[in-house]
C-alpha cells in the first residue's frame, strides 16, 4: 500500500513539473492542493482506516488543476488528484461560456449536486473532515453492506454534459441553475461509489439532474435533484435530492444542508434477514456548521451532522435493525500560516444506533497547502 | 497616569494604518523581520512594491502608499538623520536578520508600477480612490472567502488576463453570489491595479 501511495505522489509530482512551464502564459491558470491529515479514534478495536499510506490514521490527498483559456469564452479544464484510490481524473472538460444565462460544459465533470461538492477540495473547507452526507472512506463503519458511505460521493465525478448559467432577478439577487445529463451512479444492490467513477457506463439509461440556487452577496438558498438507474440491467433506480442554506453575518458564517437518497433494493438477492415489504431503503443526512473568523488568520468552527438509514439491511450487513444512524458533534480550528498554508485541528464525538459500537471520540489534525 | 492615555491616543490616531500593517505585512512576515531593517523612504517603497508584485490584490495600490508612510513616519524605520548616504543604505539591526529580511529589488517602476521609485509622498491618492479600493478589496474578500478558506486567491490574481478569466469563471459557479454589479466593480478594480500607465 505504501508503495502504491508513493507511486501516486511521484506521478502527480511529474505532472506538476510537466505543466509548470505553461504558467508563463497568461491564458493558463494553474492551481492545486495537498492535504496531510491524521486521525485518532478512541477505544479498543477502532474501525479500520483506508489510508493508502498504510499507516493507521494518516491520509494524503494531492491535486493539481489546469485551465487553458482559448478566448471567446472557450476553455479546457483538467484536474488530477491522488489519494486513497490512486491517481484519478477529477475534472476533464471543455467549456463554452456563451452568455451569463447560457453556458455549456462537456466531459468529465464535478456533478453539481449539493453545496459542499463545490468545496470538496480540503483547502476549501475549514474542518479536517467532510460532513457526513458526503463522507467517503473516512466514515467509521462505512462497509459496503453497512452504511456504505454517505449520500453522494465527494467529489462526485462523472462523464456527461451540463448546461448552466445565472439570471439576475433584482440586484443583487440572482438565480443560478444547472441541468445535466451524466453516466450516473453504478452498483448492483446499493451504490458502489468506486464503480461509479469508472469511465465506461454500466447501463443504457443515463442519469439526469438539476441544481438551482437563489443567491445574493451574503446568503444563498439551493436545491438539488438527481436520479437514474444504477444496475447493469437498468432495473434498479435511485433518486436523491437536497436543500442547502448559506448565510454570512459579519465574521460568522452559517452553512446547513440536508440530503436524501431513495435507493431501490434488489428484491431477488438472497440473504435478507427481514422479509422485504418495501424494496427500497431511504438514506438521509444533514450538517449544520458555524464558522467564526476570530482573527484574519484563525477560524473557529463547530458542526453537527448526521446520517440516517431506514430500510432492510443488505444481506451480510452488520447493521442491527431496519433503522440505523450515525450522529456526530464536533469543532475545530483553522490557522492560516500563510496565504497558501494552514493547519487544522478538530475533535468529534460519534454516536451510533444499530451499529455495535460505543460512542467514539476522534481527534484530528491536518496540514493543507494550496496554490 | 498619562502613559495609558497617551498610548490610547497614539493608537487611535492612526488605527487604520496600524491595522493595515498588521493585516498586510505581518500576514506573511513576523515583526522581527519587517522591523529589523531601516531603509530610506524610497527603499521602503521599493520593498513594498516588490511585495505587492507577489500579491497585487493583497496589497492594493493605495494601501502600498499607506504602508510606506506607516513604516517611515510611525515606525520610523529610517536611517538616523546624521547618517550619510551610502551605496547600500539598508541598515540591519542584527546579523540574523540579513538572511530573512526582504531583499531590495530593482526599482518597481522598471516593471511597470508607476512612481515606485519616487518619494513615498510624491503622489497623493484621492479619498474617492481610497474608498473605492477599500470597497473593492472587501468585496473580493467576502465573495471569494465563501468557498476559499485560504487567502491564496490573492496570489492567484497575479496578472490582469488571468484575473479576469478567473473572475468570470468563479462568478458562474452556482451560488457564488457574485452579481453583475459585483463583477463590474471587481473588474474595474483589477484594471486599476494592473494598469501599467
Amino acid at each position: 500500500m505504501a508503495r502504491v501511495a508513493a507511486t501516486n505522489v511521484v506521478q502527480v509530482a511529474c505532472l506538476f513539473v510537466a505543466v509548470s512551464g505553461a504558467w508563463a502564459n497568461d491564458n493558463v491558470i494553474l492551481s492545486g492542493s495537498a492535504n496531510l491529515d491524521y486521525r485518532y479514534v478512541s477505544g479498543s478495536n477502532p474501525p479500520g482506516n483506508p489510508s493508502a499510506l498504510g499507516l493507521t490514521g494518516l491520509g494524503l490527498e494531492v491535486a493539481m488543476k489546469g485551465v487553458i483559456d482559448f478566448g471567446h469564452g472557450l476553455s479546457f479544464t483538467a484536474k488530477v488528484c491522488g489519494g486513497c484510490h490512486g491517481v484519478e481524473i477529477d475534472q476533464g472538460y471543455g467549456e463554452l461560456m456563451l452568455r451569463d444565462a447560457l453556458n455549456v460544459r462537456l466531459g468529465r465533470l464535478n456533478v453539481p449536486f449539493g453545496e459542499f461538492n463545490l468545496r470538496h477540495d480540503p483547502v476549501n473547507f475549514t474542518l479536517p473532515s467532510k460532513p457526513l452526507p458526503y463522507a467517503m472512506g473516512d466514515l467509521l463503519y462505512y462497509g459496503p453492506q453497512d452504511f456504505n458511505l454517505g449520500i453522494v460521493p465527494a467529489p462526485y465525478v462523472d462523464n456527461g454534459a451540463e448546461l448552466y448559467g445565472t439570471v439576475a432577478l433584482s440586484s443583487p439577487v440572482q438565480l443560478d441553475y444547472s441541468v445535466y445529463v451524466v453516466k450516473g451512479l453504478a452498483g448492483s444492490n446499493d451504490l458502489d461509489f468506486a464503480a461509479s467513477r469508472r469511465y465506461l457506463d454500466n447501463n443504457r439509461i443515463p442519469a439526469v439532474g438539476t441544481r438551482w440556487v437563489l443567491a445574493s452577496g451574503d446568503w444563498a438558498l439551493g436545491a438539488s435533484l438527481s436520479g437514474g438507474t444504477y444496475d447493469d440491467a437498468d432495473t434498479l433506480t435511485y433518486v436523491m435530492g437536497g436543500a442547502d442554506f448559506y448565510l454570512r453575518l459579519g465574521k460568522v458564517t452559517l452553512r446547513a444542508e440536508g440530503l436524501f437518497r431513495r435507493t431501490q433494493l434488489d428484491a431477488t438477492a438472497p440473504g435478507y434477514r427481514y422479509q422485504l415489504i418495501d424494496s427500497f431503503f431511504l438514506k438521509a443526512g444533514y450538517y449544520a456548521q458555524l464558522d467564526c473568523d476570530l482573527t484574519q488568520a484563525l477560524t473557529l468552527s463547530v458542526r453537527a451532522d448526521g446520517l440516517f438509514r431506514w430500510g432492510a439491511p443488505l444481506p451480510a450487513s452488520h447493521l442491527e435493525g431496519p433503522f440505523a444512524s450515525i450522529t456526530r458533534y464536533g469543532g475545530g480550528l483553522l490557522y492560516r500560516l500563510s496565504p497558501s498554508l494552514a493547519v487544522k485541528a478538530g475533535y468529534e464525538w460519534w454516536n451510533f444506533v444499530a451499529i455495535a459500537s460505543l460512542p467514539r471520540h476522534v481527534a484530528r489534525a491536518a496540514l493543507v497547502f494550496g496554490y | 497616569m498619562l502613559a495609558p492615555l497617551l498610548l490610547m491616543v497614539s493608537m487611535s490616531a492612526a488605527p487604520s494604518a496600524r491595522v493595515l500593517y498588521e493585516t498586510k505585512c505581518l500576514y506573511c512576515h513576523s515583526a522581527v523581520v519587517t522591523e529589523a531593517a531601516v531603509r530610506t523612504p524610497a527603499q521602503w517603497k521599493k520593498v513594498v512594491a516588490s511585495m505587492r508584485r507577489k500579491a497585487p490584490l493583497l496589497i492594493a495600490r493605495g494601501e502600498a502608499r499607506q504602508l510606506v508612510s506607516y513604516l517611515v513616519t510611525t515606525l520610523k524605520l529610517v536611517p538616523p538623520p546624521s547618517s550619510k548616504p551610502r551605496a547600500a543604505t539598508v541598515v540591519l539591526n542584527s546579523p540574523a536578520v540579513r538572511e530573512t529580511a526582504p531583499p531590495v529589488e530593482p526599482p518597481a517602476d522598471s516593471e511597470g508600477l508607476p512612481g515606485a521609485a519616487d518619494d513615498a509622498t510624491s503622489t497623493e491618492p484621492s479619498d474617492e480612490n481610497d474608498r473605492f479600493e477599500g470597497h473593492a478589496t472587501e468585496l473580493i474578500e467576502r465573495r471569494c472567502s465563501k468557498c476559499h478558506t485560504l487567502s491564496r486567491v490573492y496570489t492567484k490574481l497575479d496578472t490582469l488576463d488571468r484575473s479576469l478569466v478567473t473572475l468570470r469563471r468563479m462568478r458562474l459557479k452556482p451560488g457564488s453570489g457574485i452579481s453583475a454589479t459585483d463583477a463590474a466593480t471587481i473588474e474595474r478594480f483589477l484594471r486599476t491595479q494592473f494598469d501599467t500607465r
